[in-house]
């Protein structure tokens, strides 16, 4: 990895205001500050994370990139390009963002291909020649020369990923790209991303709130939270953080009061219920109580005494290993399943 | 780091423009009988004063002969004054809504955005934007006024057609300059039918598509001369049915739509570049 940076991002903050309804008629002004004195760089050949929950700023700064929004300050430099320079930096981002938005549903997949080539200035040539790549390594032969309204979500998400590649930028940014994607589908991208990091030296900030897409990809990760970095690292450096702690998640019924007991018990760090997501066909979502606590060998008696008393119904205990999840629970004591559009209300 | 040539060449810029004109194109071409229903709006449009004059007056030649005295247009053909005015009326609206209800269908599409993103001057999507409707408005005024000529028997040849076709191409550009104004209202408000609704039918009253101007009191009037619709339905309505032309001959005409066609663009594209800035101040382009 070239440890050049090609993106530079100093102190910046985003603030909107937007209309909150109060009645049919009534309505009133709410300050939203989206982002709060951001400041990270990227390097040259680095894929880098932006992690956090749904709400958290990342579309925001990923916008503000991409030149669709401004900053109320701050600074911003893209392959050596400020703001002010818009062109210098729509040439060198390929970017997906808004899903499987962002296609004409009333032309075929080649013809929205050839389309964002012209406006991306790729000789016609070189385009066609990009299309049949972008078919190959996608996937889209069966689908290609069909209208994108005949597509399924997960067609016109690759679709939207081809697009991402047609001006072959030195820098992607992909907002949420495997979402609507099947399990096998979504692996797959993730290894042409991976791929087109490591063959090609592209930049890529990938945006996720799916902590193992960032844990399985990114050399560095940021977690975004209510419009603020509140960690950045890479992924072993962010875990081994809380690695002389352990993770115990206990299954069951869990009164608010039984967590609160635990979470006050001496030797235990935090004690949050958190939702697990298991998907076998449909999503089924469980709730467990994680506890990160100092010596759990030590502690557990008294955990599961306290859990006891205090009436709840324990069902399983395990011994976690440490995730990103942990970590974003352990700074901020809310899961990254949790949306957390921020509405800072100052009329 | 890898810095890259900015630099747009001409070829560049007319690949855009073809490229947005050759989507326009395709994407109607697959609304079936979307183009049919352009030839045939203004025929239903035209038919009613058509036989609304008929069934007042009692007979063609009455209602003719009523429309001369009551609008002092003496040298008219009743009948080909209204089918005129419902095809050119069609093509101004066609023009004059083309850029509000692009940015809407783009907003909705999630394609603004991707839009927006790329390097294409926005000039240039405008460009091919601004042919496609040129084309489509002549194809469909072609064929919609010979249709309505044949089917109230009129002669559609009568007149300078050539003249009367220039004349459309130029006083659609600044309609379509006025159009940028309509899209910046939609960028801020982010709706476009209701304000096609509220403002189709005032439009059709000051461009004097089914009467002369001279009929509406002066605060319309007014409007009418501020419009270049209203230039154009006229000066068609010169080139094919001999009215006068305006500003006395067909030079001076020409030369006010032409004026037209410059200011109308550059102030309607002004204004859109400052909503469009003060949108990327606020939450975005994108957002509907």
């Amino acid at each position: 990895m070239n440890h050049d940076r090609i993106i530079e991002v100093s102190n910046l903050s985003k603030t909107y205001y937007s209309k909150k309804r109060k009645s049919l008629i009534k309505s009133e002004k709410t300050k939203v500050q989206a982002l709060k004195n951001v400041s990270f760089h990227v390097n040259q050949g680095e894929i880098f994370g932006l992690l956090g929950p749904n709400g958290a700023g990342k579309t925001t700064l990923i916008k503000i990139l991409t030149t669709l929004l401004l900053p109320t300050s701050g600074t911003v430099r893209i392959n050596g390009f400020s703001l002010d320079q818009e062109r210098g930096i729509k040439m060198s981002i390929g970017a997906m963002l808004m899903g499987e938005r962002g296609l004409y549903w009333k032309l075929t997949g080649r013809e929205n291909l050839k389309y964002f080539g012209a406006l991306y200035h790729v000789p016609k040539k070189l385009c066609e020649d990009r299309i049949e790549n972008l078919i190959d390594l996608l996937e889209l032969e069966d689908y290609i020369d069909r209208t994108v309204e005949t597509f399924s979500s997960g067609m016109k998400m690759k679709m939207v990923f081809a697009r991402a590649l047609i001006n072959d930028a030195p820098i992607l940014m992909l907002d949420e790209p495997t979402n609507t994607l099947d399990v096998k589908e979504a692996r797959r991208l993730r290894k042409i991303v991976k791929e087109h990091n490591e063959s090609e030296n592209k930049t890529i900030i990938y945006c996720t709130h799916q902590m193992y897409e960032a844990e399985e990809l990114c050399h560095r990760i940021a977690i975004i939270d209510q419009g603020q970095i509140i960690a950045l690292d890479d992924p072993l450096e962010l875990k081994d953080g809380l690695r002389q702690s352990d993770i115990l998640s206990i299954e069951g019924t869990i009164p608010e009061e039984a967590r609160l007991a635990v979470n006050s018990l001496p030797g235990v760090t935090s004690a949050n219920i958190l939702i697990k997501r298991s998907n076998n066909g449909s999503t089924v979502e469980k709730p467990y109580l994680s506890v990160v606590c100092e010596d759990s060998h030590q502690i557990l008696p008294v955990i599961i005494s306290t859990l006891n008393v205090k009436g709840a119904i324990i069902r399983n205990i395990d011994k976690q290993e440490t995730t990103l999840e942990d970590v974003f629970v352990n700074i901020t004591g809310r899961s990254l399943m949790d949306d957390t559009r921020q509405s800072d209300t100052s009329n | 780091m890898v810095l890259q040539s900015t630099d747009v060449s001409l070829n560049d810029h007319l690949g855009v423009l073809l490229g947005t004109f050759i989507v326009r194109v395709k994407i109607i071409s697959r609304y079936k009988g979307s183009l049919l229903m352009d030839v045939l709006i203004p025929l239903f449009l035209a038919a009613m004063p058509i036989l609304l004059g008929q069934a007042m007056a009692g007979s063609t030649a009455a209602a003719s002969s009523n429309f001369q005295q009551n609008t002092g247009l003496t040298e008219a053909n009743y009948i080909a004054y209204m089918i005129i005015g419902a095809n050119v009326f069609s093509s101004i609206t066609t023009s004059f809504w083309l850029f509000g209800l692009f940015i809407r269908r783009e907003q909705t599409l999630g394609t603004l955005e991707s839009l927006f993103m790329s390097p294409a001057h926005k000039l240039s999507i405008l460009a091919g934007l601004t042919l496609y409707v040129e084309a489509r408005s002549l194809i469909t005024f072609v064929l919609g006024y010979t249709l309505g000529c044949v089917i109230f028997g009129v002669n559609p040849l009568q007149g300078q057609v050539l003249l009367a076709l220039f004349i459309l191409l130029l006083g659609l550009i600044p309609v379509n300059g006025l159009s940028f104004l309509l899209g910046a209202l939609v960028l801020k408000v982010k709706q476009a039918n209701t304000i096609f609704n509220t403002f189709q039918w005032p439009l059709a009253i000051i461009s004097g598509i089914f009467f002369p101007i001279t009929v509406l009191p002066i605060f319309l009037q007014i409007f009418a001369f501020m419009f270049p619709g209203f230039y154009l339905t006229h000066d068609i309505q010169a080139a094919l049915i001999g009215l006068k032309w305006f500003f006395g001959n067909v030079f001076l005409d020409l030369g006010v739509l032409f004026a037209f066609a410059i200011i109308c663009p550059l102030i309607g594209y002004w204004l859109f570049a400052k909503t469009e800035a003060r949108s990327k101040r606020a939450e975005g382009i994108g957002q509907f």
